[in-house]
């Protein structure tokens, strides 16, 4: 054999020997946390961690699950699927993590739940809103968070009660146009006009889009914002900057005017925005939210968005299933998550399936929606009002 | 094709035939990605190593290749494997419309062209959303159903990668090749000796982009899903990482380079989490600044004797005294 | 209705003409593509916010630190990493500026989401009063940004056809070889020009801060604008710069309008595709 194909044969040879062949399982009890932390929504993503590793510190001072202390294992998806389905991958055969939390773009999350459901470790769904997520009626996927179907029939008696005409400016990506259209549905058929437009998530001048509202007749009442990604901030900006508002009722979805650039980039401009939560002051948090947010604003300085307690939430419903059923194996955790019955932060979580297609499975139910108004400028932030219901 | 590449092939395939039951699970899956990468830049090299064209728009072809086999696949119900075919032809196709275009640009202007053509393909694909799924991405099905799923399309892409490097090493070392570096080296000279350069330019565009879409179907089918990111403008940074820091021009250069990127980068995401992206690009600026001649610099370092073997396995001075 | 788009495409493509001329004068100079021109923007953005914010600057001090701190950085990049290209060290500087800018972009991107923060930031408004040009309510902020970027432009179309200085960088740009023989320094007019490009690039970052607000990944879009406004405007000029951003905010504002708002970032793309392809001198260049 001559010397050059001898040299590659070496360096192969070498490259596979220095594969890490997994780390054997400590006396520890693994959660893994796979959410974008580079590209695509990373600023959501920065929060999951913050949450989860908020939560893990909490559970670790009270003694860790069946006695062992719990380490978060996290990766980053890079908002690709091919990067996160291999992150996701990697937690399950390599770290042995008995859970996976933290899944976020509806792209990565529709091909990580495949890889979950085969290799039969539970995940859990806190903000990916795709109604295809559970509509395959998997043993291994629950979803604490709502869906996109849920939302927008939460959505419309507040619309219809007080609009007759709405635009609905989305992103096209798949929790934007899932919204969207599911809401232009419902909404048509109850005799609202919709106005419906959609815009790629990256973009950042969306006055083109504005305007071709603005000359829109019957101008519309009401502006949707279905957005979670760059332009959020940017709309009621920009809607004020060429005068289509005041004079439109901006309703931000979700709550992402509670985030403290909001109040940077709007000033008082921003007063009168109104925003959709699954939170609000008058729904009285339990005093494990309370304790969370109290912990939370103490640690990183800003309101959690609600997106984190419903994060936190299934951190704790799956300390409190392994402590249940005393075992931290994947598979039966799956199992027995299915008969959580859990105090969260806003309410009683259960898990509910519902025969026949859908994507009411191993879904929790329970999301109250709130529509809240920002008042006035206060501090850091804003005042706000619920308006509705 | 000559007996070092043959050998090199056949390493190759063992290894990666006994790697799903020696390696962790996991990395059956970078290495099928490995493959995917391997695939695109062979296609690349084609183009910008042996013709000479700088495409900067080569990842919109995985992209076309991708969307063509999941549509057809949910539309029609094709099967996997004639969608490979069906990618690749899609792919080819569009290729050798687009190399009809830009025969009358070259160098810079290639380069700004093919990326505009990329990215209007990209704003197609997020517009077109009732069709293509916009960013949320597009579903499509595996090889074979089942629990072995995920290693028969492992097999898969080894055999695709295994073929593409074949067929590159076959290229290289035919009349055509001559006839592509020819058009690369010296178009003029080449025009006044009777080839016929706009015909081989084509070709060489085509049959990269073709390779392209074979590997974009592949990689649809075998993580079930595409969306636009594997169309986005980092992509074609990687790409064009992997053939020059691999060797560009060479037969090895794509798969030397696929390996150290793909799997550097998966070592780093495995150890550091969220700070994989900016050690790699740190990783990146000082070797392409310090060790400027990627892998053959470290070698020389090294040794010098090991350096002329690398030179003579690349094909470096093979080339180097044809050409003269 | 249409003299509002008119008039707001203006206002934008006056922004983009500044992105462009920089990259225009780099790559005349330097004759490489800069993958990194985008980043410069953002970290000017954030310069001027910081400089607001932190230190209590008002926007005219705030503005031009920005400007001062993008062109040094600009300057440190050349002479650290792209000066291999005229030292005559490498054989293939196009590869090599490309892989480099490539990798660049992606640090100072990942490093700014690591430093900066993830979260969106936006400095005080600069001019807090809306203005009405013909009926169309304008921000003061837009209104600044369009006149200094044009004043920029201008200026720097100026210094280049005036100035020994510029007659050097157009030296190069013609023949480089030529302008080393007549003793243009080349090793320190690349730096100086690197640090002009960035700095325009950075001023343009600055100016739009309060418009379009600032995230660590904003640096996308102005690159991918800057190239299609030197593609239009011919590369290397200056002045087909200047007209082809008004042209492409224009042309992106009435076709978002009109044709279809989906499809709005591919009309600079056919455009450049366009002027690439069928008259490749750029809008004035002659054959």
């Amino acid at each position: 054999m001559k010397k050059p194909i001898f040299f590659t044969l070496v360096i192969l040879a070498f490259t596979l020997f220095f594969l890490p062949f997994g780390t054997m399982a400590a006396d520890t009890i693994k959660l893994g946390l796979v959410t974008p932390l580079s590209t695509g929504d990373f600023r959501s993503g920065k929060i999951n961690v913050q949450t989860v590793e908020l939560a893990v510190e909490e559970l670790n001072a009270k003694g860790g699950i069946l006695g062992k202390k719990v380490e978060v294992v996290t990766a980053d998806d890079e908002g690709k699927p091919a990067a996160g389905v291999i992150a996701i991958k990697r937690m399950i055969t390599t770290e042995k993590v008995s859970a996976v939390v933290g899944l976020w773009h509806s792209s990565v999350a529709v091909a990580q739940a495949k890889v979950a459901t085969q290799l039969q470790v539970p995940i859990m769904l806190h903000y990916s809103w795709t109604d295809d997520l559970t509509a395959g009626h998997s043993d291994y996927i629950y979803r604490v968070g709502p869906f996109n179907a849920e939302i927008a029939q939460l959505a419309l008696p507040y619309i219809k009660q007080n609009f007759k005409t709405m635009a609905i400016l989305y992103e096209t990506n798949a929790f934007g146009t899932g919204f969207a259209e599911y809401l232009e549905k419902i909404a048509k058929a109850e005799g609202l006009s919709v106005y419906s437009i959609g815009y790629p998530q990256e973009a950042t001048d969306l006055k083109p889009q504005l305007l071709e509202l603005k000359a829109k007749s019957p101008k519309p009442e009401l502006l949707v914002i279905a957005a979670v990604y760059e332009a959020t901030n940017l709309i009621p900006k920009q809607a004020h900057e060429i005068g289509l508002a005041p004079g439109i009722q901006i309703l931000c979805s979700w709550d992402w005017p509670t985030y403290p650039a909001f109040q940077e980039i709007l000033g008082d401009k921003g007063v009168g925005v109104t925003y959709a939560t699954f939170e609000s002051d008058k729904l009285k948090l339990s005093p494990l939210g309370e304790k969370f947010k109290k912990a939370y604003k103490a640690k990183y300085n800003m309101d959690p968005p609600v997106f984190a307690l419903f994060l936190y939430d299934e951190v704790m419903i799956l300390a409190e299933t392994m402590e249940r059923i005393k075992s931290s194996d994947p598979k039966d955790v799956a199992a027995g998550l299915k008969d959580t019955k859990f105090e969260g932060t806003t309410g009683l979580i259960t898990f509910e399936r519902r025969e026949g297609p859908g994507p009411i499975w191993n879904q929790w139910m329970g999301h109250q929606l709130f529509i809240n108004k920002l008042t006035a400028v206060e501090g850091k932030g804003y005042k706000r009002e619920e308006i509705y219901p | 094709m000559k007996r070092n590449e043959i050998i090199i092939a056949t390493v190759i395939i063992a290894l990666g035939l006994i790697a799903p039951w020696v390696l962790p699970s996991v990395w059956t899956m970078v290495v099928s990605l490995f493959c995917y990468y391997a695939i695109l830049t062979i296609g690349w090299n084609i183009i910008f190593g042996y013709t000479g064209l700088f495409s900067y728009g080569h990842v919109a072809f995985p992209a076309i290749g991708g969307y063509t086999a999941a549509l057809l696949a949910e539309h029609i119900g094709l099967s996997p494997f004639l969608g490979l075919l069906a990618g690749g032809l899609a792919a080819g196709f569009i290729g050798v419309l687009i190399g009809l275009l830009i025969l009358r640009v070259r160098g810079f202007y290639l380069c700004l062209v093919t990326w505009a053509f990329a990215e209007v393909v990209n704003v197609v694909l997020k517009a077109e959303h009732q069709i293509t799924g916009g960013t949320g991405g597009f579903l499509a099905p595996s090889f074979v159903s089942g629990p072995n799923a995920e290693l028969v399309g492992y097999f898969i892409g080894l055999g695709l990668m295994a073929l593409a490097f074949v067929v590159s090493a076959l290229l290289y070392h035919s009349r055509w090749g001559l006839y592509l570096f020819a058009v690369r080296d010296d178009i003029d000279a080449a025009e006044s000796m009777g080839v016929k350069t706009r015909f081989w330019k084509v070709f060489g565009f085509a049959f990269g982009c073709a390779w392209a879409g074979v590997a974009g179907a592949f990689y649809t089918y075998y993580f079930n899903l595409i969306d636009p990111s594997i169309g986005g403008l980092d992509e074609m940074g990687k790409v064009c990482l992997i053939v020059i820091i691999g060797g560009l021009g060479t037969v090895y250069g794509p798969i030397l380079g696929s390996f150290f990127v793909v799997i550097v980068a998966e070592f780093l995401r495995g150890w550091v989490g969220g700070y994989s992206l900016l050690i790699f690009a740190t990783i990146m600026i000082l070797a392409v600044r310090f060790v400027r001649g990627g892998f053959m610099e470290i070698i020389q370092v090294i040794s010098p004797h090991l350096r002329d073997k690398y030179l003579i396995l690349i094909g470096k001075k093979y080339r180097a005294s044809r050409e003269t | 209705m249409l003299l509002e788009l008119i008039i707001r495409g203006i206002t934008i493509g006056l922004v983009y003409a500044l992105m462009g001329v920089g990259l225009a004068l780099l790559n005349g100079v330097m004759r490489i593509i800069n993958f990194a021109h985008g980043e410069f923007y953002m970290i000017g953005g954030y310069m001027a916010y910081y400089s607001m914010t932190l230190l209590g600057l008002p926007f005219y001090f705030a503005v031009p630190a920005a400007i001062a701190i993008t062109f040094l950085l600009g300057a440190v990049v050349e002479k650290l990493l792209l000066s291999p290209i005229h030292t005559q060290e490498i054989e293939k500087p196009m590869d090599y500026a490309l892989i480099l800018t490539f990798a660049l972009l992606l640090f100072f991107r990942q490093l700014a989401i690591k430093v900066f923060g993830p979260f969106r930031h936006k400095p005080p408004d600069y001019i807090p009063v809306d203005v009405h040009i013909l009926g169309v309510k304008i921000s003061g902020n837009e209104v600044l940004a369009g006149i200094v970027s044009a004043l920029l432009v201008l200026g720097l179309a100026l210094f280049i056809k005036k100035s020994w200085r510029g007659r050097g960088w157009r030296a190069i740009t013609l023949s480089r070889k030529g302008a080393k023989i007549n003793g243009v320094d080349i090793g320190k007019e690349s730096w100086i020009s690197c640090g002009v490009a960035c700095a325009l690039a950075g001023a343009a970052g600055a100016l739009v801060a309060p418009i379009f607000t600032l995230s660590p990944t904003i640096g996308g879009s102005p690159l991918v604008k800057s190239y299609e406004v030197m593609a239009i405007g011919g590369l290397g000029s200056i002045a087909g710069a200047l007209v082809a951003g008004l042209m492409l905010g224009v042309a992106e504002t009435l076709g978002a309008f009109y044709i279809s708002s989906a499809y709005k970032d591919a009309i600079g793309f056919l455009m450049m595709a366009f002027f690439l392809l069928f008259r490749p001198q750029g809008l004035f260049g002659q054959k």
